[in-house]
């Protein structure tokens, strides 16, 4: 098993430059986009497996990001940085995924978050301890947007301007996500003590 | 000051908490990301339009012009020259039965729509509630799906 830490230590030479070089050249797309998914796939399946939960899930949504960017590579003209792009995307894919997810559900909202303690302890790419279920309980009663605000800050420390070019929204009103979210999670995970 | 420092910092006030957690628990099973790769381009490929080989072109040119120069031996150009014919036939008689026929049929459906209106009318206390709610809740189901299915970023931010 491969343990996720908050921040990935590996650092990739290949710039963005020389990635898109390749995957603009019909002879070399694969070899480019082979090098973009060793630069970005970890990042981008976390990013994911952070706002779906299962590992299962994670997968099939960060398949459909890369199939999708494939696709779009060609088009993509460097008007907005490359990992941005590829964000967007992966939000967005997971953004669909819970949107469907949701409308499949039937239960309650106190029922998912118990469920969701269940499942986390008979899943096999899950290790972590109480205090990680309840992160992950307290998650599950915020609205996504918060969601992605708070995983994009606490997890993926990225920078308010950061997570502003990929959400496409004013640094005031992520500020204002982030905040409500924590004093959400805080005060759940107060009261679950 | 460290973007991780600075997150810190946020957080010491707001959510003490929440400081004392750092890992979500997650893992992968070995070697995901090493293989992730294969995984994306085997789907790529098996979803991409298959494309024609210029061999197989070559190929099919020849044997095609082979194919056609064989109808003009006598006893297939005869045949060819009476299916032609009956065709031709059968093409001249075809419109204005075809005109008739759909004149027909959209004057069926007109009466049809009129009369099922005007019976709905006549008889609309007999007609179940619920069916009726039932029916417009389906198709309101229905536009929901799609617009939910089109819910991206932009509508969540």
């Amino acid at each position: 098993m491969i343990k996720f830490y908050k921040l990935q230590s590996a650092t990739h030479e290949v710039t963005d430059e020389q990635i898109l070089v390749l995957c603009h050249q019909p002879a070399q797309i694969e070899k480019g986009f082979r090098l973009l998914m060793v630069k970005y796939q970890e990042k981008l399946y976390w990013h994911v497996r952070r706002l779906v939960i299962e590992h299962e899930d994670a997968n099939d949504v960060i398949q459909n990001v890369f199939v999708k960017a494939y696709r779009g590579i060609e088009g993509f003209k460097g008007k907005s940085k490359l990992y941005t792009w590829l964000y967007r995307i992966a939000t967005n894919e997971a953004i669909t995924f819970l949107n469907r997810k949701k409308r499949r559900r039937t239960s309650s909202i106190d029922e998912e978050e118990h469920d969701l303690a269940n499942r986390l302890k008979a899943d096999d790419y899950f290790d972590g301890n109480e205090a990680q279920i309840k992160l992950q309980q307290a998650l599950t009663t915020l609205p996504d947007k918060q969601k992605i605000v708070f995983n994009m800050r606490y997890f993926e420390e990225m920078s308010y301007k950061e997570m502003s070019a990929v959400l496409e929204t004013s640094v005031g009103a992520l500020k204002a996500s982030y905040h409500h979210a924590v004093k959400k999670i805080e005060r759940h995970l107060l009261e679950e003590r | 000051m460290s973007k991780k420092k600075e997150i810190q910092n946020e957080l010491e006030e707001l959510a003490p908490e929440l400081l004392k957690i750092e890992e979500t628990g997650f893992e992968v099973p070995d070697n995901y990301f090493e293989l992730l790769s294969d995984t994306v381009f085997k789907r790529i490929e098996s979803t991409a339009a298959p494309e024609t080989s210029s061999v197989n072109t070559i190929f099919d040119f020849g044997s095609w012009i082979h194919q056609i120069r064989s109808l003009f031996q006598p006893q297939y150009a005869l045949a060819l020259l009476g299916i032609a014919l009956l065709l031709i036939g059968i093409f001249a008689l075809m419109p204005s039965q075809k005109i008739a026929s759909d004149a027909t049929a959209n004057r069926d459906i007109a009466l049809e729509d009129e009369e099922i209106l005007q019976y709905v009318e006549e008889n609309i206390e007999d007609f179940d509630e619920s069916l009726l709610l039932s029916s417009l809740e389906s198709q309101e189901e229905e536009y929901l799906e799609i617009l939910l299915e089109e819910a991206s970023l932009e509508e969540l931010f």
